[in-house]
């Protein structure tokens, strides 16, 4: 990156005027609109007679049949298109704790992007269930409802006692995004980073710096991509994981899951902190605390040749890009639109989803999730891999039915789905429900029904 | 792996290392039950716990090391008692194994040993 341009990016970003924009725009619409989304029907209604159908006594034979065999709620209601976002808001963003109402907006946020780029019906669902064993009880009982669920913004540990508990008891997918869907496109990211450097996953070294739910996520799912765990190294804010580390049983009483990544990785047994780990590493991925100057260009200099970093951090990642690259990283990605290489887990929930709901499956498994992250690093390569473009952007709408696809034919062949359909068949179910979503704001923009912004 | 585990003696130069894991094991109590909570001058407590058992002619305090790295340390004496006829009774005091190597069955090894040792005891 030219000098230039690092200094407009800095101007660009350092205006207060433009940094506060969002919010402001975010408050007066809220007021506006009064919330994101709204049920729409599916069905024509030409006169009040036809509720003798829709509703009663017409319904009572559909009730009959699905009594029957109860799968056939697939077919006959929206449940196979149906999904809830749920969450108790004990980690929103960046916010923290502040309870299920204020998660409301985020979920409903969340709820027009599954529709607009999965065509998703998305219902924001947030609880007051801070138990976590409670909360998988109010998942449980929600299932005869729904396709599927997403999980969102639950605190950690919480969420991985959650999402494990509720993959294992359910029979639809349950999807936690802050886990699955950054890790997700975080290794369609990592895939390409290394074609475009060269080397072969199971050879490098990586370093995860921040073991939160998404770095977590993240080298759980780069190792069913085939990184070696042993050459993993993973640091928190007390430094490097190993399994002599001071506060080793306290982690196995609270964090389990932090604690099997403590004694699984880090064979070289190094010890220190995030300089430490960087020394002589291939990768780092950062899910932090946001920067910048979290992470010290002289840290990626002392990093392998051909470097690659992500920074994940938001609103600012934990080093600019121009300073890793200025350190000699040569590729790096951030969770930022406006920065090349966005690692941003909305290219993986709609496709996901769009999938599993079309050929309803009972899960989704890490296998699933590779996959998806595959046709990602797959879809980006087709379009010309470079050290600035190795993930899609959300731009390139046609990558989500193509991952919609492939997560689809997977489940199928691990058995799991309660569909069969043909791969053609899959591509055209997914585009044309994407594009319908799509068509239906787009009319009911042009109608005003979705009234223009105001002024 | 159990084969590369070496049990021996403690000795003068372990007691760092003793200390260490002591207070780990405390620490870890005080998880599991919050009345459990070491006290402000655990520290110098462990130390002294430590070092008199291993001048204690009826204790037994092992290491158990895997390549040289600490995989264990059990930490038990042999107790008089003044209630039942068996008079000598073996008394397991403090046992920790290192979570590196838990659910290798190290915990039986040792636990194994320290019988052993503790029957030896009480028979001279």
């Amino acid at each position: 990156m030219c000098h230039e341009s690092k200094t407009s990016k800095k101007n660009q970003l350092s205006t207060k005027q433009d940094v506060n924009k969002p919010y402001e725009l975010a408050i007066k619409y809220a007021k506006y609109y009064g919330g994101k989304v709204e049920v729409v029907p599916r069905v024509p209604i030409t006169s009040l007679n036809d509720f003798g159908v829709w509703y009663t006594p017409g319904v009572a034979q559909v009730s009959r049949d699905i009594h029957k065999d109860r799968d056939l709620s697939f077919q006959y209601t929206n449940r196979w298109n149906t999904i809830a976002v749920l969450t108790n808001g004990t980690r929103v963003l960046g916010l923290g704790n502040v309870g299920p109402e204020a998660s409301a907006p985020v979920m409903e946020g969340k709820s027009l992007i599954f529709k607009y780029l999965g065509g998703v019906d998305a219902f924001a669902l947030p609880i007051n269930v801070m138990d976590k064993a409670q909360f998988v009880e109010v998942a449980k009982v929600l299932e005869p409802a729904l396709g599927g669920i997403n999980l969102e913004d639950i605190r950690q540990p919480d969420c991985f006692y959650i999402l494990e508990r509720c993959r294992k008891e359910m029979n639809i997918p349950v999807w936690h995004d802050d886990q699955q869907g950054t890790a997700g496109a975080t290794v369609a990211g990592l895939v390409n980073a290394l074609k475009v450097v060269g080397k072969k996953i199971g050879d490098v070294s990586i370093v995860f710096f921040g073991c939160g739910a998404a770095n977590i996520s993240n080298a759980r799912l780069a190792i069913t991509a085939g990184a070696d765990p042993k050459k993993m190294c993973m640091v928190d804010s007390k430094g490097v994981l190993h399994p002599d580390r001071e506060d080793m049983d306290r982690m196995a009483m609270e964090n389990p899951w932090k604690y099997e990544f403590a004694l699984k990785t880090n064979a070289e047994r190094r010890k220190g902190g995030l300089a430490d780990a960087l020394k002589g590493a291939d990768v780092v991925i950062a899910a932090s605390t946001p920067g910048p100057g979290v992470i010290k260009p002289d840290w990626i200099r002392g990093m392998n040749d051909d470097s690659i970093v992500f920074a994940e951090a938001n609103p600012v990642p934990e080093i600019w890009p121009w300073e890793a690259k200025e350190a000699g990283a040569k590729v790096v990605a951030t969770g930022r639109s406006d920065f090349p290489n966005q690692v941003n887990n909305s290219l993986v929930f709609p496709s996901v989803f769009r999938g599993v709901l079309d050929i309803q499956a009972k899960t989704i498994t890490d296998e699933m999730a590779v996959t998806a992250s595959y046709e990602l690093a797959k879809f980006a390569e087709e379009r010309g891999l470079s050290e600035e473009h190795i993930v899609p952007t959300m731009e390139d709408w046609e990558v989500y039915p193509r991952v919609a696809t492939a997560v689809a034919m997977k489940a199928m062949e691990q058995g799991i789905t309660r569909k069969k359909m043909s791969r053609d068949e899959l591509m055209h179910q997914a585009t044309t429900m994407i594009s319908h979503a799509r068509k239906q704001i787009e009319t009911l923009m042009k109608n005003g029904i979705i009234p223009p912004f105001p002024e | 792996m159990l084969d590369r585990l070496k049990v021996r003696d403690a000795n003068a130069g372990d007691l760092p290392v003793l200390v260490d894991h002591t207070l780990r094991m405390l620490k870890l109590n005080a998880e599991f039950d919050p009345l459990l909570k070491p006290s402000d001058e655990v520290e110098e407590e462990a130390f002294g716990y430590v070092r008199e058992g291993l001048a204690d002619g009826r204790g037994v305090v092992l290491v158990a090391e895997f390549d040289g790295n600490v995989a264990g340390i059990p930490h038990a004496r042999i107790v008089y008692s003044r209630s039942y006829a068996p008079r000598l009774l073996g008394h397991v005091d403090k046992f920790y194994v290192v979570p590196g190597f838990r659910r290798k069955e190290v915990g039986s090894v040792l636990l194994s040993r320290v019988e052993e040792e503790l029957r030896r005891k009480a028979l001279r």
